[in-house]
């Protein structure tokens, strides 16, 4: 899979340049590659981000179970609730939010660079349409862990709005003008309220994951100094390999290098939407910043399915 | 420093108390010591991961900082080899300066 896409952003990569060089400036046709290779990669990044979101909900819940298991104390769904960080309408509402400001950058992109930019103003509608519903959800976020990422979106989705709505409305050099002066700033704010999240919900699986290799060692040294069983102290020393192997894949799979990357994406893609004409370094540039988020993405995404492969279908 | 890093600094010193605790033989009597500090450091992680403070006041910094020099000088015990006594205090005096944190910035938590 990684060689194919890299084979696709070489080809990629290849066309514009040599298109730019035959013709001076490329053809609006010839960036449809790099905004392709920037929603691939966002979707691979919000998948990440969802599986540490979710995830961070399972780690304080297993907490509560496991301790209070070994501790011989009742377990009550109420405090199993209380242990939830995230509710599942907060998660969807981060990754929708992604989604959507991936789709937002794509657009506005696609109408610096389209031959036919009147052609984008349905996007435009159904995306305002789409962008004014999540801001009806978010702000019926009730969670107290939901206020940075309320007031992020707060900065953020009012001037997208406008912006959506000025190109459905044919003003499109308007709206690529505030797309330029006022909206690449709060896209990233909102990008880094979610980091922050998905930065929480790691080191919260990390300080789990810490405690799985303890409990893997304990295991095998409980039967070292009672039974001393051939049969299960192999079957011990192999899940702490087991467990070594996850704590080594874990360490490569950090969720903020993804949204980081994504950041600069957004910045590059921005900058290019507002450069005139385009030379052949600026084409160059994009290509590069859309390479290494697709790369960062790519290998997140490879490491956290890694994880999820070792723990049979559950990090 | 940030919220996220001391958040961070945190998880740090916890997973050097689980190596300790997993060079240790499950009824040693130190074990049981950083067991507690175990539980007591992952409960005040999830506390700070869960508030909402303000990381730019001086009682956040001087806690910060506080905690920076702890779990330096748990480290610097750790490369020495020293005593597990000697950093089972530097630990139990890095658990107290979270709590102090804590109470600074986020009283509710």
């Amino acid at each position: 899979m990684r060689a194919r896409f890299k084979r696709l952003l070489l080809i990629s990569v290849f066309s514009l340049l040599a298109l730019s060089a035959i013709l001076g400036c490329a053809k609006p046709s010839a960036y449809k590659a790099p905004v392709a290779t920037f929603r691939d990669a966002s979707i691979l990044v919000i998948q990440t981000t969802q599986t540490y979101l979710t995830q961070l909900n399972k780690v304080e819940r297993d907490n509560y179970i496991y301790q209070h298991a070994s501790a011989i104390q009742q377990i009550k769904l109420d405090e199993i609730q209380k242990q939830q960080i995230f509710s599942t309408d907060g998660i969807n509402a981060r990754l929708s939010a992604l989604d959507q400001l991936s789709q937002y950058t794509s657009l506005l992109y696609q109408l610096s660079t389209s031959d036919a930019p009147d052609s984008l103003t349905n996007e435009a509608t159904n995306l305002q349409t789409a962008v004014t519903g999540l801001e009806t959800q978010i702000n019926g976020l009730t969670g107290g862990d939901d206020s940075r990422f309320k007031s992020a979106a707060a900065g953020a989705f009012p001037i997208l709005g406008e912006i959506l709505s000025q190109i459905a409305q044919h003003k499109l050099e308007a709206a690529l003008k505030d797309a330029i002066a006022k909206g690449a700033e709060p896209v990233n704010t909102l990008i880094s309220a979610i980091e922050s999240d998905a930065t929480i919900a790691y080191e919260r699986k990390r300080t789990a994951e810490s405690n799985a290799r303890v409990i893997a060692i304990d295991q095998y040294n409980r039967e070292f100094v009672g039974g001393k069983d051939p049969d299960k102290l192999r079957a011990y020393a192999d899940a702490i390999s087991a467990e070594e192997d996850r704590w080594e894949a874990f360490g490569t799979a950090q969720p903020t290098a993804g949204l980081e990357s994504m950041k600069a994406a957004n910045t590059a893609l921005v900058a290019f939407a507002r450069t005139p004409r385009p030379n052949i370094h600026d084409i160059g540039s994009l290509a590069d910043a859309m390479s290494s988020f697709a790369s960062t993405a790519l290998r997140l995404s490879t490491a956290v399915q890694a994880l999820l492969n070792k723990n049979q279908g559950g990090m | 420093m940030s919220g996220l890093d001391t958040i961070k600094m945190i998880g740090d010193v916890i997973t050097k108390i689980d190596v300790m605790r997993g060079s240790l033989l499950p009824n040693d009597p130190q074990r049981h010591d950083l067991d507690n500090q175990r539980i007591l450091l992952d409960d005040k992680q999830k506390r700070l991961s869960r508030a909402v403070f303000d990381d730019t006041t001086q009682a956040f910094k001087d806690g910060a900082a506080k905690l920076a020099v702890l779990n330096g000088q748990i480290q610097d015990s750790l490369n020495k080899l020293d005593s597990l006594l000697n950093t089972l205090q530097l630990i139990e005096s890095f658990t107290n300066a979270v709590t102090t944190l804590l109470s600074a910035v986020a009283p509710f938590a």
